[in-house]
């Protein structure tokens, strides 16, 4: 267990000397420009505008930040042989890449900690009357996406290079979003090819709006816990599933 | 003490590239209070028989028996490594990739004092808190030598280990092996470098396009001339 622990604590202080808090205070300078700029407009729903910004401004940042992270803790370290050093010791493989992803989980938790920190100091100060505990949630489910990606890039990383990789989750990651919108588009025609058939078969397990809150927090459907749960226990089994492709992968492959 | 039996790889075939085997039906043995050399041009087949060695890549065929039982994960933890380049997790301070190192070896803590003590012994104490990234390669030849020995390993696999270490580096290295393998350790040294492995090897294997072309007991029966195996080495038609 004392590897495992060292190895997710290192993978997290590896993140952290990445600047990792860069890309928040560079957000949130962006937001409260954008906040300032708004406030002398006076549009009336100013509190749902800066909500919005923030919260795609956040999710967008976010998947960028996993996807350059979590492409340097598994394609740059088996480029960079990092990986070759570690695994000499014998130690599992499996256990190396669930600690090294968990170590990103980490960094990605204290990501939107520090997001959510600097939100709570700015809504206090512009006195803004924003739903806290959904706004809150909203963010939070942010973190759930991320994890999807960051096991995106695991996946794709334990076999191929660090542009597949990135490319691969990329790809994936906007399929996602965007799911629900190409099915209902693909779903209205009368010529049903196989193909089609087949995407409205999987659109629905390949689908994370539900956990890109940002509109629910304004709409009136109240958010909360019971409401996120069905998307948050679908990214779990995403998650699970891709890591334990990457595992298999990992596990089967040779590293050099 | 390791012994490799007609161990073979063929990587996986690249769409119009004809494969051939990075390593073809070698045989080593490697002794205690031995120092193996192994020699062979780039691409001789040398570190893709230490990865397997060392269970990073998955042989073709072949077997490996330590102590005369099948090379399992358990025993791969008696083996020190040191690799070729500064193949260390580049962010991380010298102190913190020993420790995860030490800790992914015995599964136990090292403490700040042996820490230091190890890095001491190898120079680096007064750099334990730069990033590898931000060291020098001689130096970082010395962080990789200090990763090979914290366990007090049974075995020492050094990939090119003189490389890029400084004059006195390299006394220091060859002095340490020496001493190693006074006291009972088995070293495999893979190097490039004939007159290293002649004033160090008991024994020297030579690889040539992954096959095994030469070998012999630098013991039993020294070399006269070092440039003999330098011909060995070099000129294919001379090779056994």
């Amino acid at each position: 267990m004392r590897p495992f622990l060292l190895l997710i604590a290192l993978s997290f202080r590896s993140l952290l000397r990445d600047k990792m808090f860069l890309p928040i205070l560079v957000w949130a300078g962006l937001l409260i420009l954008v906040t300032t700029i708004l406030s002398d407009l006076g549009i009336s729903d100013y509190g749902q505008v800066v909500f919005q910004i923030a919260h795609f401004g956040l999710h967008v940042t976010g998947v960028f930040v996993t996807l350059i992270w979590g492409s340097r803790l598994i394609c740059e370290a088996k480029s960079s042989g990092g990986v070759e050093a570690q695994l000499s010791t014998a130690y599992p493989r499996t256990l190396w890449l669930l600690a090294t992803y968990l170590g990103l989980a980490v960094a990605l938790l204290s990501f939107v900690v520090s997001f959510l920190a600097i939100w709570t100091v700015w809504i206090s100060y512009q006195k803004f009357t924003i739903p806290s505990f959904d706004a809150y949630l909203a963010f939070f489910l942010l973190w759930f996406i991320w994890l999807i990606v960051g096991a995106l890039v695991f996946f794709f990383g334990s076999f191929a290079r660090q542009g597949v990789a990135v490319f691969g989750a990329l790809c994936l990651w906007l399929l996602g979003m965007g799911s629900s919108f190409l099915s209902s588009g693909v779903g209205t025609g009368d010529d049903k090819s196989l193909v089609l058939i087949v995407w409205q078969k999987i659109a629905p397990l390949w689908n994370f709006s539900g956990l890109n809150a940002s509109n629910s927090v304004y709409v009136g459907d109240s958010l909360s816990f019971w409401l996120a749960t069905p998307a948050v226990l679908q990214a779990v089994g995403v998650i699970c599933v891709l890591i334990g492709l990457a595992v298999y992968f990992f596990e089967t492959k040779d590293i050099h | 003490m390791i012994e490799l039996k007609n161990l073979g790889k063929t990587y996986t075939k690249e769409v119009g590239k004809k494969s051939r085997p990075a390593l073809d039906a070698v045989n080593l043995l490697l002794k205690e209070g031995e120092c193996l050399g192994l020699l062979g041009h780039n691409g001789a087949g040398k570190t893709t028989l230490i990865r397997i060695l060392l269970g990073l890549v998955h042989p073709s065929q072949g077997k490996m028996f330590f102590d005369e039982k099948p090379l399992v994960r358990k025993a791969r933890q008696k083996i020190g490594y040191m690799p070729e380049n500064q193949q260390l997790a580049a962010r991380l301070t010298c102190e913190e990739n020993l420790k995860l190192h030490y800790s992914l070896i015995s599964g136990r803590y090292l403490s700040h004092d042996l820490a230091c003590k190890a890095l001491q012994e190898v120079g680096l104490l007064d750099h334990r808190k730069k990033k590898v990234s931000d060291l020098s390669k001689g130096m970082g030849r010395r962080l990789a030598w200090a990763m090979a020995n914290i366990s007090d390993p049974q075995i020492l696999v050094l990939d090119e280990p003189f490389s890029g270490l400084d004059p006195l580096g390299r006394i220091e290295l060859h002095r340490w092996l020496g001493e190693k393998v006074k006291a009972g350790k088995g070293v495999l040294l893979c190097t490039h470098e004939i007159k290293l492995a002649l004033s160090l090897c008991d024994r020297v294997q030579i690889l040539r396009l992954g096959k095994e072309c030469f070998q012999q007991d630098l013991r039993s029966k020294p070399l006269s001339d070092p440039a003999e195996l330098e011909s060995y080495f070099i000129h294919e038609d001379q090779a056994v």
